[in-house]
């Protein structure tokens, strides 16, 4: 996390010196559309994250909300619901982050009496905002309040404690390293990019642009040209090339985060191809070499992230997603080596992010490499030896 | 934690199990964005394993936006 990062401790009563109108209303004092106090915040889950809250109308009405911070204890799960589901209401998804255990259970009532849900509300104009709620579901206490009107994205990985990211978005532009560290070229003109994807055959790079809802843009290296691939007023993030180079799988965010696939020329329409598990919110992760096989990064199921398979059939279509690691930990980042047999992925079972490598499918305990941005390299240097 | 290091763990493959080497420091880009959200990647592997684009920050787009502001 950068140093100019927020960290602010939500606690029952706890005054915070706010020199700003966001801390104010934290703090429970006046702010937009009549803040209230914040009475408590749950204990966070261990991981959590999670996709839109609507609010209900008299307030500015957001066109689309990107929740992310999701207060919850005992295992339990907090999401909220968008403009897109059908119940735009407090959801709780139940279960404790086990696989036997884990239950979606929309609409059931949780142990917890109270809480609040952390959200974004439509990026670059109205900052992460906190919601109070009871224990009946759709029930809120009180209004919406500001936490901070310039954060991006948040995330809660300790109890009661909230961290984000200060700014809406910083605006950058592609860099070609190598692996010595020596920048080796500039590609592209500035934006605000996550997300990164290349072709394969290096040509073209997708991204998602922060700017605006979230849309996954695709620049031509060659020709340093980008153009607009998603056309929708929705969040569309995690584009993934498929192994032709001629598909890509994205997540987008109508209702539950489905996985849509479209050309990558832009041609036909976007399909809808995995929308299950229910209740779930699903990013492709990366696909099999062989094109058959999409491996999933999944969450609101459990307490963490799990990553989860689909296998694709002869006519386009993917089967149900299958669990391929769902456990009381966070796994996410997942993909394959080049030959298909592994896995690499991103665990936090140790206590702190590490990259692990796993056979698929799963027949061999998995190899802990080490700590941090290893994860995803930890792939990139199977593919190599794998490969050779 | 080094959110703008890239670090790097050989992996060996051999008689059906796995092997992880020393994990050795590829680059460091300041403006590596972080992964506090998500999970979503912040740079990309070439085919050649050997160049990876990533996005730093760019001086010349935040005072686009200031201006804009």
């Amino acid at each position: 996390m950068r140093r100019s990062d927020s960290i602010i401790r939500l606690a029952h009563g706890e005054r915070h010196a706010a020199p700003d109108p966001d801390r104010r209303a934290l703090a429970g004092e006046t702010g937009p559309s009549g803040s209230v106090p914040c009475p408590r915040v749950s204990n966070c889950a261990r991981s959590c994250a999670g996709f839109g809250d609507h609010l209900a109308p008299g307030g500015p009405a957001p066109r689309e909300e990107f929740g992310a911070g999701l207060p919850a204890s005992d295992g339990k799960r907090f999401s909220g619901r968008g403009p897109g589901f059908a119940e735009p209401a407090v959801d709780c998804s139940r279960g404790s982050g086990r696989g036997q255990d884990r239950e979606p259970a929309h609409g059931r009532l949780p142990r917890v009496r109270i809480g609040h849900i952390v959200f974004q509300a439509e990026p670059r104009k109205s900052g992460l905002w906190a919601l109070a709620f009871l224990r009946v579901r759709g029930r809120r206490k009180g209004s919406r309040f500001p936490l901070s009107m310039a954060a991006r994205t948040a995330a809660c990985r300790s109890t009661e404690t909230l961290a984000w990211s200060p700014t809406v978005g910083e605006w950058r532009h592609f860099v070609w390293w190598d692996r010595s560290g020596k920048k080796l070229s500039e590609s592209g003109a500035p934006d605000q990019i996550e997300s990164v994807a290349l072709s394969p055959d290096a040509s073209r790079v997708s991204y998602c642009s922060t700017q605006g809802n979230f849309d996954v843009w695709i620049l031509d290296l060659i020709r340093q040209t980008k153009s607009r691939f998603t056309l929708t007023p929705r969040v569309d993030v995690s584009a993934r090339w498929s192994p032709s180079g001629k598909e890509i799988a994205w997540g987008s965010v109508r209702g539950p985060v489905d996985i849509y696939v479209q050309p990558s020329d832009g041609s036909g329409e976007p399909k809808r191809v995995i929308s299950g598990p229910d209740g779930a919110h699903k990013y492709p992760s990366r696909w099999s070499p062989d094109g058959s096989t999409l491996l999933l990064h999944v969450f609101g199921l459990t307490a963490g992230d799990d990553v989860y398979y689909a296998k694709r059939r002869a006519d386009g279509a993917f089967d149900e997603p299958v669990a391929f690691l769902n456990t009381a930990f966070s796994e996410d980042a997942a993909q394959f080596s080049p030959d298909g047999r592994f896995v690499a992925y991103s665990s936090d079972k140790s206590g702190r992010r590490e990259g692990y490598v796993r056979s698929f499918p799963m027949r061999e305990a998995s190899v802990r490499s080490r700590p941090m941005a290893a994860t995803y390299h930890a792939g990139a240097a199977a593919e190599r030896r794998s490969s050779t | 934690m080094k959110d703008d290091v890239l670090i790097a763990v050989p992996l060996t493959v051999a008689n059906g199990s796995l092997t992880a080497g020393a994990r050795a420091e590829l680059f460091r880009n300041p403006g590596l964005p972080d992964r506090i959200g998500f999970g979503f990647p912040s740079y990309d592997v070439a085919p050649d394993g050997k160049r990876f684009p990533s996005p730093n920050r760019s001086t010349t787009g935040s005072r686009r936006r200031r201006r804009s502001t």
